[in-house]
């Protein structure tokens, strides 16, 4: 596998270039040296859920439900979801207006899944270059070169796999 | 053209006039030169800022950048302008020339915003000059008996009232020698701070939509468009419309002197029933304009490969601007030809425009030349009908030649599945999957693509296995696409001064929740379906719904329950809860020239001129927002720019985000929204109306939200305010669920008064738990502290 092979058909990103992720158990290493994180959920969820398996949502509420994560969301789809669970720590805010005031909230660590990839690939950019101090991790199905990790870019059915191992560690209280 | 250093005053060739000059060498009085010509006063006395060049409007501009900052969204990190460069200008860098990533953001939105302006103005002067030619100087510009303030726009920017063509020379020569000017500051080593860049892109705006003007009512006044109608006839959309057993002349692109030369010649030779002439992108609106019902729209600008794969067309007339740049190898292919219009769009054809019809036409019919260029649209009309009559029989197999399914089933085996076709995909759509359940006989997943996918063909570009992906979808579809028929209401031009007194009250008093304006291209994150899905939701809300564009023929594709299509269920009046399908591109300075007109006709400021005080009156007073759904252009972006200057939100889709930055407005900082009131002078919390000036949605349902929320204007009356809020509650809980409340709601509320009735209770209980406060209320707000001046001076009757 070509180091760079998911940039194909992609912009070329700037000098600073995400880490690629390649083995999903080291997700947790990275997740527990932030104690502050924000899971914010795009509305394409939907869409891979459609394409994938039809308990995906739930599957991400439950990682970012073991992760402690705040969750920002503005899909409908989630925040039904969300108040099915009975979740309380969840915002609805657009992105970009998440994004405006990333900076000012405590957030260390903001991950991402389910956004269009052009409009993510913009905000990661935004959030590289002018907030700094926070770092970004996606969990999208294609690799985003902004991000300061992410998952490789994968096809569907391995992605989807991926999701569900993510969610199986962290439910067994793999430390994070 | 010239300029005079004393009046400020543009003039063809040289006026002098001095009531007194003293020096040390002479003393003149009442000295009056004129040699050449010069625009003809009118009655309403001049305002502040006739043709104003680029620092003129400086002081607005800032005002309103204090309040919305850009938020950037690089596509690069680097900048290769010059040859200092490459020059890495990640996280606070700066390039060799000085420039941060920041300040190179606002450089390369001033450039896109110059090349929209220079288009839409290269336009406009095509049409200028060659109907000048056919018409005269003297042409009226007469826009029916209904439109006394004829073209706002002009008015308002330049101080001049035209009355004929030969006034609008005057005028875009001024657009002309200002793009120049503003251009040049994008040059290394020139403008080197964000601010004044941005106010560089919203010179371009304004510039911009001076030009859409001026292009527009040349056209509608020389070639006879309807003039302000309501009830503009209902024409044909879609390809399913086109009778492909005729002779086909398709025409793409935005300028309509060739579609309307062939018209002229079909029915000087009495062919007209014999050959079927269909449009593409804004070149349809405006020959619906011109044929009226008998004309046929084949549908947005990203229906040209549909269209041209089906094999439909036999001979393609390009104009300008949205054209496939390889149209020529698409049409070579299917046997068709190309004629090229513009020397904008040459599209390295041989230049036919002298030869002799008849041997062009028989070099095209034998296929010695794929196209010509003919840069005579009379000449070009008689190519086309010429060769589409003889090419037609000849090329009979290519029509609707789409595959059929096993060829497609057959194709789609060869897919290796390696997924570089989705990596490639800018709506990210399931191209593989789709691939894969069509190679095992199901082409359903192929057909779902069809409405999502606007045919760029990256997906072909990069397949290893040459499947010709986009084919295989329009194969898989081919039952959509014939039955495709729509009915679309030819674009009707201006808004009478009738309809804005009529509604002009209730916009500002905000009774009439909005102006909504879908505007623009056809890169819509998730196909046409979503503009026609708001504009029905905002027209049953009784907002006055407009389009143009790309976007009003994707209104059109979406019938109701009834089998109407939105144009036959809401009416044409520029109304609450109608629907005006105002025309092409340049037909969007109809849309700002409505809500400039509210301000001078309703609130009768003066409009000559004035551009500031007009501007400030439509932020804080008349709750219009446009948006491009799939907005793609530079010309997108400098109409964009156009509205952000006069005050305008813009929501654009998630594609979007790629013009790089947004104009966002802080609302958890309280100092950013103070204001005055224009008639005590006493500066006040104006509140975050509206939130945002430029704004990419994510989805949808996001956008639907966010059009009630940026309608909100510090004027509204509370009855006006209740009603916005009730729009944005109700849908905010309609996509979040019923117990839940926009979180930003207490900003919105100033006193109980505003409190929309059917949620009374529950914003009331909100309220309370955030510890709301009241604020205050004016009817005359501004963030210009000037203009409590100029109040002051007009009410000691100083004008």
């Amino acid at each position: 596998m070509a180091l760079e092979y998911w940039l194909y058909g992609d912009i070329p990103p700037g000098p600073i270039k995400a880490s690629v992720l390649t083995d999903i158990k080291t997700l947790p290493d990275i997740f527990k040296r932030f104690k502050n994180r924000l899971f914010a959920i795009g509305s394409q969820i939907t869409k891979l859920s459609e394409l994938t398996s039809l308990d995906l949502i739930d599957r991400v509420v439950s990682i970012a439900l073991s992760l402690g994560a705040w969750i920002s969301t503005s899909s409908p789809a989630i925040v039904k979801a969300l108040d099915a669970r009975g979740v309380k720590s969840y915002e609805i805010a657009f992105p970009l207006e998440l994004a405006q005031k990333i900076s000012k909230r405590s957030a260390e660590l903001v991950i991402l899944i389910g956004y269009p990839y052009a409009y993510e690939w913009l905000i990661l950019n935004y959030l590289k270059h002018y907030t700094q101090n926070v770092k970004t991790l996606t969990l999208e199905p294609y690799a985003q070169p902004n991000a300061t990790w992410t998952l490789a870019s994968l096809p569907l059915s391995l992605w989807y796999k991926n999701m569900c191992s993510l969610e199986e560690m962290l439910k067994k209280g793999v430390q994070t | 053209m010239s300029r005079c250093l004393f009046l400020s005053v543009p003039f063809k060739d040289v006026r002098v006039r001095l009531e007194e000059l003293k020096s040390s060498v002479a003393e003149v009085k009442g000295l009056d030169i004129v040699i050449g010509y010069v625009v003809e006063e009118w009655e309403e006395p001049p305002g502040p800022t006739p043709f104003p060049s680029i620092a003129t409007l400086r002081k607005w501009d800032y005002a309103l950048l204090s309040r919305y900052k850009p938020l950037y969204l690089p596509y690069c990190d680097l900048c290769c302008l010059c040859t200092y460069g490459k020059c890495d200008l990640s996280r606070g860098k700066r390039g060799s020339c000085g420039l941060n990533l920041s300040e190179q953001q606002s450089r390369l939105v001033t450039l896109v915003c110059s090349i929209g302006a220079a288009t839409h103005t290269s336009h406009a002067r095509d049409l200028l000059d060659k109907l000048i030619e056919r018409f005269g100087e003297d042409w009226p510009i007469d826009l029916g008996g209904e439109v006394y303030v004829e073209m706002p726009i002009t008015r308002l920017v330049t101080g001049v009232k035209p009355r004929t063509l030969r006034d609008l020379k005057i005028v875009l020569e001024y657009v002309e020698r200002q793009i120049v000017q503003t251009l040049a500051s994008v040059h290394t080593g020139q403008e080197g701070d964000w601010k004044d860049y941005e106010s560089k892109v919203f010179h371009f705006g304004m510039l911009d939509h001076v030009a859409l003007e001026v292009a527009d009512v040349t056209q509608i006044v020389a070639l006879g468009f309807p003039k302000a109608d309501p009830e503009s006839p209902l024409v044909d959309l879609g390809i399913g419309t086109v009778d492909a057993s005729k002779p086909v002349i398709l025409v793409i692109g935005h300028n309509v002197l060739p579609s309307a030369a062939i018209i002229d010649y079909l029915e000087e030779t009495g062919l007209r029933d014999k050959v079927e002439v269909v449009g593409l992108c804004c070149t349809a609106h405006d020959l619906a304009r011109y044929e009226k019902k008998r004309a046929r729209i084949v549908g947005p600008i990203s229906w040209q490969l549909r269209f041209v794969r089906a094999g439909i067309p036999d001979v393609i007339v390009i104009d300008e601007q949205c054209i496939y740049t390889d149209i020529v190898d698409e049409a070579r292919r299917i046997g068709a030809i190309v004629l090229a219009a513009s020397d904008k769009a040459l599209r390295g054809l041989p230049d036919r425009t002298y030869a002799s019809s008849d041997s062009v036409v028989e070099e095209l019919v034998l296929g010695k030349i794929p196209g010509a260029v003919i840069l005579n649209e009379e000449r070009l009309a008689e190519v086309a009908v010429k060769t589409a009559l003889k090419l037609a029989p000849l090329r009979a197999k290519f029509k609707w030649s789409l595959y059929n399914e096993s060829t497609v089933v057959e194709y789609a085996k060869k897919c290796t599945g390696c997924r570089n076709c989705e990596r490639n995909c800018p709506q990210n759509l399931a191209i593989s999957v789709a691939l894969q359940n069509a190679a095992r006989g199901d082409v359903s997943f192929l057909k779902s693509l069809y409405n999502k996918c606007f045919a760029c063909r990256r997906c072909e570009y990069v397949c290893p296995a040459n499947i010709p992906i986009l084919t295989l979808i329009l194969a898989a579809s081919k039952d959509t696409m014939v039955s495709e028929r729509y009915k679309c209401r030819a674009g009707r031009g201006p808004i009478q001064d009738t309809e804005i007194r009529a509604v002009g009250r209730d916009i500002v008093l905000g009774t009439i929740p909005g102006v909504v304006a879908f505007v623009g291209c056809a890169n819509w994150p998730d196909g046409a379906q979503d503009v026609a899905k708001m504009v029905r939701e905002f027209a049953l809300r009784r907002y006055i719904v407009t389009a143009s564009g790309c976007s009003a023929m994707a209104i059109a594709m979406y019938k109701n329950e009834e089998g109407q299509t939105p144009y036959e269920e809401f009416s044409g009046v520029f109304e609450a809860g109608g629907l005006v399908n105002v025309g092409s591109c340049v037909a969007n300075s109809h849309i700002a020239g409505a809500v400039i007109k509210i301000a001078n006709i309703f609130a009768k400021l003066p409009l000559r001129a004035n551009y500031a005080e007009i501007a400030d009156y439509i932020l804080n007073r008349v709750g219009a927002v446009g948006v491009a759904w799939g907005a793609m252009s530079q010309k997108a972006a400098s109409i964009a720019s156009g509205f952000w200057r006069l005050g305008v939100p813009v929501i654009v889709g998630p594609h979007g985000m790629k013009y790089r930055r947004m104009l966002l407005g802080d609302v958890e900082n309280e100092e950013a929204w103070y204001g005055y009131d224009a008639v005590t002078g006493e500066r006040l919390w104006l509140g975050p109306a509206p939130a945002h000036l430029f704004y990419a949605a994510e989805s949808v349902e996001e956008a639907m939200v966010m059009i009630p929320k940026l309608c909100i204007r510090a004027a509204d009356t509370p009855q006006g305010r209740a009603i916005k809020l009730t729009n944005y509650i109700s849908l905010y809980k309609r996509f979040y669920g019923e117990d839940k409340l926009p979180p930003d709601i207490d900003l919105y509320i100033r006193t109980e008064g505003d409190v929309p009735v059917p949620y009374r209770d529950e914003v009331l209980r909100y309220l309370k738990e955030v510890g709301w406060r009241e604020k205050p209320v004016t009817s005359n707000p501004t963030i210009l502290e000037d203009i409590v001046e100029v109040y002051k001076r007009r009410r000691q009757g100083g004008g």
